[in-house]
């Protein structure tokens, strides 16, 4: 009997519940004072794998200066084994600096885009440019849905489109250009950073005194199978590192991409 | 004994009391602490039909509520509806995997994805209420989705709609704004010599040949890799067959060009196509229809020119 009670109100209780929908927390531009700052370098370990592969289609604009094999831009380990194109960033914050001005472009020349990673506030335009000769079609995806998928037939054609889902966006081409791949990430706050050529990032001006989590994440570049023209890669791997800052802090994390395609965090430090 | 019995007596009349505390205030109609007669009933006043300034946050909440109970009562229906009609194929969780989908190409929508092809809206969009009925409404030519305009009412095809929205969040996350809605010209222009010429010309220089074939037969360069979003192979249109499955009208055609086909690789030239060259397109992607020869025309009763 008690039971049965205790069921039939908590089945109250839960209805209750599910009618009061949680609102999507947004983010809230406050000015930050004694941020921390975190800085680091992601590096490679092992031999450095040939990535190269051959363009199949329309070669006498996807050639770079008349080659048809290129390294592929998934992994680039640039100086001092630095790994280029590596997203750091911290996955929940609700309030801190404003974005920057930037309209960031994704270009496509040469059947490659430019950046290969790329980083857009939420609700912001994306501009997407066509510097070929040829039909390109950007289209892009999260999660298995479309967020986008734009012929783009024309030279110098260039398309904005306003972002409204934050998530990463993976942009491929239909076209024909089989080996085309791009990441757009669509982000709810400031605190994301790209690696450049040597590894290295940065994330300033982070309000002290939360916990965060930062993730780091590299697009996968191990090739599992190449059916004809297609190729599958393995899935993106990532690391999540709690994180508690305190008032002016500095951080330093370091952290290698292994030749098995698998992440991990060095020695850390931090001061103050 | 008898005090086990007093005991157990006691207890049973304590669980009915706490029972029946529950269940009080969920049926306020069923118990009156008072008693009344019809004459003593007094008529409330009735409320002032000025709209005072700080009643309006109330109006709108009011409708609000009201709106999302309507929306409640519709799925509620659809989703009865949606067992009996829908399920077999699109599967009761909305995946498309339903008992009778098995070798169906193409394979039945998923819904719980949010992803449409056929749409009002931009490449990426959700698709307007008004999408939904329409696919319902009309079927699909050449796949087994049926046309439901005979066989449901209006109001139940829209309680179907209601329910095929509530299988994915993204229609309660993100909804549909104004600028996402492409607008579909109501007057369609005649077909002229001109304005088939001038499509040629559009359909060359815009390369749909890449996947359709110069002929608009899909078999363009480009076919072979075409891939749908879920990672299988995918033919693109055959436009000799005519049998179009986004509707048969001109501005079905038009709408499809400038909407893109969600989770297929074609996009949208919404952006590519201005405003003068995108009728002679339909018109001449028409012309790529093979003329029906005297079988196909007595078996599928196809009018005689």
């Amino acid at each position: 009997m008690r039971t049965k009670i205790i069921s039939v109100v908590s089945v109250f209780v839960l209805f209750c519940c599910s009618s009061v929908v949680a609102s999507p927390r947004k983010y809230k531009v406050v000015e930050v004072k004694d941020g921390a700052q975190l800085t680091g370098r992601v590096t490679f370990s092992g031999q450095v794998p040939d990535t190269k592969f051959s363009v199949t289609k329309n070669l006498e604009v996807c050639c770079v200066e008349g080659k048809k094999e290129r390294p592929s831009p998934r992994l680039v380990v640039g100086e001092n084994r630095g790994v280029k194109n590596t997203v750091v960033f911290l996955t929940e914050v609700s309030r801190g600096k404003p974005f920057q001005e930037s309209t960031p472009v994704l270009d496509q020349k040469n059947c490659t885009y430019d950046p290969h990673v790329l980083l857009i506030p939420v609700r912001s335009k994306l501009k997407i440019r066509n510097s070929d000769e040829v039909l390109h079609n950007a289209h892009g995806f999260l999660r298995n849905t479309d967020v986008f998928n734009l012929a783009m037939p024309r030279k110098d054609q260039v398309i904005e489109k306003r972002m409204r889902r934050a998530g990463i966006v993976s942009v491929k081409c239909d076209a024909g250009h089989t080996w085309m791949s791009s990441y757009v990430f669509v982000m709810k706050h400031p605190y994301y950073a790209v690696t450049d050529e040597e590894g290295r990032f940065s994330l300033e001006n982070v309000p002290a005194g939360k916990k965060y989590t930062l993730r780091v994440w590299h697009e996968g570049w191990r090739l599992l199978e190449k059916d004809g023209e297609s190729y599958s890669f393995e899935r993106a791997v990532q690391l999540d590192v709690p994180l508690n800052l305190e008032a002016g802090a500095k951080a330093e994390l370091n952290f290698v991409l292994g030749e098995d395609g698998t992440l991990s965090q060095e020695k850390s430090k931090v001061e103050g | 004994m008898a005090i086990t019995q007093v005991l157990k007596a006691r207890f049973l009349r304590r669980q009915f009391v706490s029972l029946f505390a529950v269940f009080l205030p969920l049926c306020p109609g069923c118990v009156r602490f008072e008693s009344q007669s019809d004459d003593k009933f007094e008529v409330p006043p009735a409320p002032s039909s000025s709209v005072q300034e700080d009643d309006e946050g109330d109006i709108e909440a009011l409708v609000a509520r009201l709106e999302k109970e309507t929306r409640r009562v519709k799925e509620r229906r659809g989703a009865r509806l949606y067992r009996t009609t829908c399920a077999t194929c699109h599967g009761v969780s909305g995946r498309g995997n339903g008992p009778s989908s098995r070798g169906l190409d193409p394979q039945p929508r998923d819904f719980t994805l949010g992803v449409f092809k056929w749409r009002s809206t931009e490449s990426g969009s959700l698709p307007l209420d008004e999408d939904i009925f329409r696919t319902i409404s009309r079927g699909i030519p050449g796949t087994l989705m049926v046309s439901w305009k005979d066989l449901l009412s209006e109001e139940q095809r829209w309680d179907l709609v209601a329910h095929v929205k509530s299988f994915s969040s993204r229609f309660e996350e993100e909804g549909v704004e104004e600028e996402e809605i492409v607008e579909i010209p109501e007057e369609t222009p005649a077909a002229t010599s001109e304005s088939i010429a001038r499509g040629k010309e559009v359909f060359e220089f815009n390369k749909c040949w890449e996947c359709h074939g110069r002929g608009g037969q899909g078999d363009g360069p480009s076919a072979a890799t075409l891939k749908d979003s879920r990672g299988r192979p995918i033919k693109p249109f055959d436009f000799t067959l005519g049998r179009y499955r986004c509707g048969g009208t001109d501005r079905d055609i038009y709408r499809t060009f400038f909407t893109g086909l969600n989770g297929t690789p074609m996009p949208s030239f919404a952006d590519t196509i201005s405003a003068e060259d995108r009728w002679p397109l339909v018109h001449y992607v028409r012309t790529l229809q093979r003329k029906p020869g005297f079988l196909e025309r007595v078996m599928f009763k196809v009018p005689w020119p």
